[in-house]
């Protein structure tokens, strides 16, 4: 409880304020993603206290998540990827004239599963790190691969695809100075990439500019429709549904949790996973504007926040592109993510796990005004939004170093990202292999030299074996049971 | 058209790893006594053999699924020229903020740019002035004003301050 009232001072609550002021804007504003709004709140974080920097980021992600559902309702265009499932039924309830209801019961279960979710990070973040301590260098490259393996099989796109995103991302993270003996990699006499490729501004191009081109690619439907919006929320009748449909919310929580913790997934898989799970129940409801379809994906997408957090913190190793950012700002603060954060910043975990709490409540009020802005939020031209998106990505790229360099960087990783968008090719795998490619070839020499140059230890060692198989099962399990249902439909006939 | 693109990452990622192979040659050996243990070009090497073999994979599957459909290979059918100079607007922006701000200063030459990018956007000169200026005032007011970081103060601006 100390840790609640140490975070409510100014120079945390007003930074947080402002996070998710933004994030409201950001996820309510079609075609701007979450992990956007994360990646062009960095910079601003740079010179701040961690804990401050910290708050910024946990309330940009769950207010971004929560105010795409709002567009969702109206508009029938998800605000974020993660609001995608919640726009089936929310634009149903719309068109039956009840999105005051959808809204409500959008803002209240976002805030309920949020809390589920911080709940059960702050429940098994610390004795999982205390698990994680007995890890050696084997156990932590089959992590790290691990981690990458399954953004690659859970991204869109195909696993190939994903695979080669994640071995283009190591490749990249190889870039600079070699730790062991200071030779300097792939930086072809550029001083400025001496130090690797800076993280933040390849984020910002990849996630800031690469929308905006895929925005510019779409010509002239990048005008969003008028809309009336009555935003009076129905607390009462809310509730009421709620309380109807409560082991449906703890449900889709836990369910939106679990997926969250899962590398590389995110609150967009959990959302559609927790729908498609109310879909084989009540068939025959979801899909015609059920308040069930609405409060399965957002008590799930928010929950998933939390439990991307769990792999982040206790192990380093990031839940997804969100987590990544962070993990990525964390190692900027100096901090180090993973199972000694829990003994070298214990209070700082703390206050981080007491900041996700008040971020929940906060979304209350945040989200109604949300609501309440959004008819004049939808009414700015896009050019406008997107030409403050490149000014936004411009000036956080040249302020962390005072690079114009970095400006340069982040326009060729939007170009990049762009591309791989347009190829199929998913970005997620290639965001995490930058943060942990440093970590997966320290383990993978270190582990090495240690044997004499023997690969035997990776694969003889309990964790490491369970590691091995997993991520092996992982990636042939979808192939292997299409082989066998092939295998079975042939011989049915 | 998916296909053809799958063969040039295919291509593209043979390519990719044959450089890193040749220009990791480059790099020393790490010997510690007698021993040569995984040196700096031991991991990117490691990462190039996997991206060797995917890319050739991509090569032979995308390959033999437009020989079966005997597709022309085309790249560049659905270019549009206009899109392409808008990309091109947009990515030059990150080459030119250097001179501009530097010249010109934050606040000004921020709102020149975003005049620039608006008219890149469509939206119309009076709009994209008074929407510029407000931006590049709030973006000053955030970065420099509440968050303290330096933002480039301009020869122009400190020449008519003396």
């Amino acid at each position: 409880m100390s840790y609640f009232f140490e975070i409510l001072s100014p120079d945390v609550i007003f930074p947080l304020f402002l996070a998710m002021t933004f994030g409201i804007f950001v996820g309510a504003m079609p075609g701007l993603t979450a992990t956007m709004a994360v990646a062009l709140i960095i910079p601003l974080t740079y010179y701040m206290k961690p804990i401050a920097g910290l708050a910024m980021v946990i309330g940009v992600s769950f207010t971004a998540i929560f105010a795409g559902d709002i567009p969702a309702t109206f508009l029938r265009i998800p605000g974020t990827p993660a609001s995608g499932a919640a726009t089936l039924d929310g634009f149903e309830m719309c068109k039956k004239g009840k999105a005051q209801l959808a809204l409500t019961l959008d803002l209240f279960c976002s805030a309920i599963g949020g809390i589920i979710g911080v709940l059960i990070l702050i429940m098994i973040a610390p004795p999982l790190a205390k698990a994680a301590l007995s890890f050696t260098n084997f156990e932590y490259f089959w992590l790290g691969i691990f981690g990458l393996s399954m953004a690659a099989v859970l991204s869109r796109g195909n696993t190939v695809k994903g695979l080669l995103s994640a071995l283009f991302g190591l490749l990249i993270s190889t870039i600079g100075i070699d730790v062991s003996t200071g030779y300097p990699r792939f930086t072809f006499g550029i001083m400025d990439l001496m130090d690797g490729v800076s993280f933040i501004p390849a984020m910002i191009g990849l996630f800031g500019i690469s929308e905006v081109l895929k925005k510019l690619s779409l010509g002239e439907k990048m005008e969003l429709p008028s809309v009336k919006v009555d935003t009076r929320l129905k607390v009462w009748e809310a509730l009421r549904t709620m309380f109807k449909y409560k082991f449906i919310i703890l449900r889709s929580a836990l369910i939106g949790t679990f997926i969250g913790a899962l590398p590389g997934s995110g609150a967009d898989i959990a959302a559609w996973v927790s729908y498609g799970v109310e879909k084989n129940m009540a068939r025959d409801e979801i899909g015609t504007g059920s308040p069930r379809g609405v409060i399965a994906p957002t008590s799930a997408n928010n929950a998933a926040i939390g439990g991307s957090w769990i792999p982040a913190l206790s192990l380093g190793l990031p839940g997804d592109s969100i987590t990544a950012i962070v993990l990525g700002a964390m190692l900027m603060y100096g901090l180090k993510p993973g199972p000694l954060i829990f003994t070298e910043s214990k209070e700082l975990v703390y206050q981080l796990f007491a900041v996700a709490v008040l971020v929940q409540i906060l979304l209350l009020p945040a989200g109604w005004i949300g609501i309440r802005v959004f008819s004049y939020l939808v009414s700015l031209r896009m050019g406008v939004v997107m030409a403050a998106v490149v000014l936004f990505s411009i000036i956080g790229s040249y302020a962390l170093r005072n690079s114009y360099f970095d400006v340069g960087l982040m326009m060729f990783f939007g170009l990049l990202g762009y591309a791989m968008e347009r190829i199929n090719m998913p970005i997620a795998p290639m965001v995490l292999a930058l943060i942990l490619g440093r970590m997966i070839e320290d383990n993978l020499r270190v582990g090495l030299i240690k044997t004499d140059g023997s690969y035997l230890p990776f694969f003889t060692r309990p964790i490491s074996l369970a590691l091995f198989i997993f991520i092996v099962l992982s990636l042939a399990g979808p192939y292997i049971f299409s082989f066998v249902r092939e295998l079975k439909k042939k011989a049915s006939d | 058209m998916m296909e053809v693109w799958d063969l040039a990452l295919g291509i593209l990622c043979v390519l990719l790893s044959a450089f890193v192979f040749y220009y990791s040659g480059t790099f020393p050996k790490f010997i510690s006594g007698d021993k040569e243990l995984p040196g700096p070009s031991f991991f990117p090497r490691f990462v190039a053999i996997f991206i060797l073999g995917f890319g050739l994979f991509l090569i032979v599957n995308s390959g033999l699924s437009l020989i079966k459909k005997r597709e022309k290979i085309r790249f560049l059918d659905n270019l549009d020229k206009k899109m392409l100079l808008k990309f091109i607007a947009v990515l030059s922006t990150g080459f030119v903020v250097e001179p501009v701000l530097s010249l010109l200063g934050a606040v000004p030459g921020l709102t020149a740019i975003s005049v620039f990018l608006m008219r890149v956007f469509r939206v119309k000169w009076i709009q994209s002035l008074i929407y510029s200026l407000a931006l590049a005032v709030f973006i000053y007011w955030i970065f420099r004003g509440v968050f303290k970081l330096p933002l480039p103060e301009g020869k122009l601006i400190l020449l008519f301050r003396g």
